[in-house]
């Protein structure tokens, strides 16, 4: 249904982006802060959201479907159910408090300083597949083979920890 | 869109989840700021991908998959430790060996 109200495309895209990335901050502060660890997983996997939409918004659509399916859908999940099992009660270092908010304001503000030296304008983002697997197979051949043989290492290390319980 | 607008986002999750990891006790809170860390990192390779969007691309791939598997690792090992000490409190934990 349409409403008749036409909404310039570079507004709309300004309004996602600060719809998302304000959910990003606001549910990192809660994934920080929240006294369960439930939500504080939940919050995590709401962040992966979050910036999985502002790759996407950057112009990478596929890495946001695979940050959303790989990262938010099997490893944050896989995260939030550890903590459901292993429900240990929040506690926090009372007396690093005051220097870990010093150290955050100050790496914030130092890192955005950086990063803007590096700013490399608004350019359009075009993602080329065809290429991206030229490379993984081509020039990457041996961070693949790598990652492969990490990911194998995990289900080996997953079915020695499963059968460690029955000992 | 504004690449610096994404950088002080980058920024802001980072300096959150080094607030986390700082001032949590539960190894599994520190894996969710550090977590949080990796996001603010991986924003950050995105937005920088305008040098070569292809190698940006592949480079944030790795580090997707690389961190899925790393939290596979870490809470094997948050596992391991909770059978052995009941607790996941940092404080208490001395030693990882066997």
């Amino acid at each position: 249904m349409s409403l008749g109200i036409e909404v310039p495309a570079g507004l709309a895209e300004i309004a996602v982006f600060a719809c998302l990335s304000t959910l990003a901050v606001v549910f990192g502060f809660l994934a920080v802060k929240s006294r369960d660890s439930v939500y504080a997983a939940l919050s995590l996997a709401f962040v992966g959201s979050s910036v999985a939409g502002l790759i996407a918004l950057m112009g990478f659509g596929y890495l946001a479907a695979f940050h959303l399916v790989i990262y938010v859908g099997a490893a944050v999940i896989f995260l939030t159910f550890t903590v459901l099992m292993l429900r240990e009660p929040p506690a926090e270092f009372r007396e690093m408090r005051l220097a870990a908010l010093v150290n955050a304001v100050a790496l914030a503000t130092i890192l955005y300083m950086l990063l803007r030296q590096t700013f490399l304008g608004n350019v359009e983002l075009k993602e080329n597949l065809s290429e991206v697997s030229a490379l993984i197979f081509g020039k990457y051949w041996l961070a693949f083979l790598a990652l492969v043989y990490s990911l194998a290492t995990v289900v080996i290390e997953a079915i020695v920890v499963a059968r460690g319980e029955r000992r | 869109m504004s690449v610096e607008l994404v950088y002080l986002v980058a920024a802001i999750l980072f300096a959150l989840g080094s607030y986390g990891a700082l001032t949590h006790r539960s190894a599994i809170r520190i894996l969710i700021s550090i977590e949080l860390m990796f996001n603010a990192e991986l924003l950050v390779l995105v937005a920088l991908s305008t040098v070569s969007p292809s190698s940006g691309m592949t480079l944030a791939l790795f580090m997707i998959a690389l961190t899925a598997s790393e939290i596979g690792v870490v809470i094997s090992i948050i596992v391991l430790l909770f059978r052995k000490y009941r607790s996941l409190d940092i404080s208490r934990i001395r030693s990882v060996r066997g």
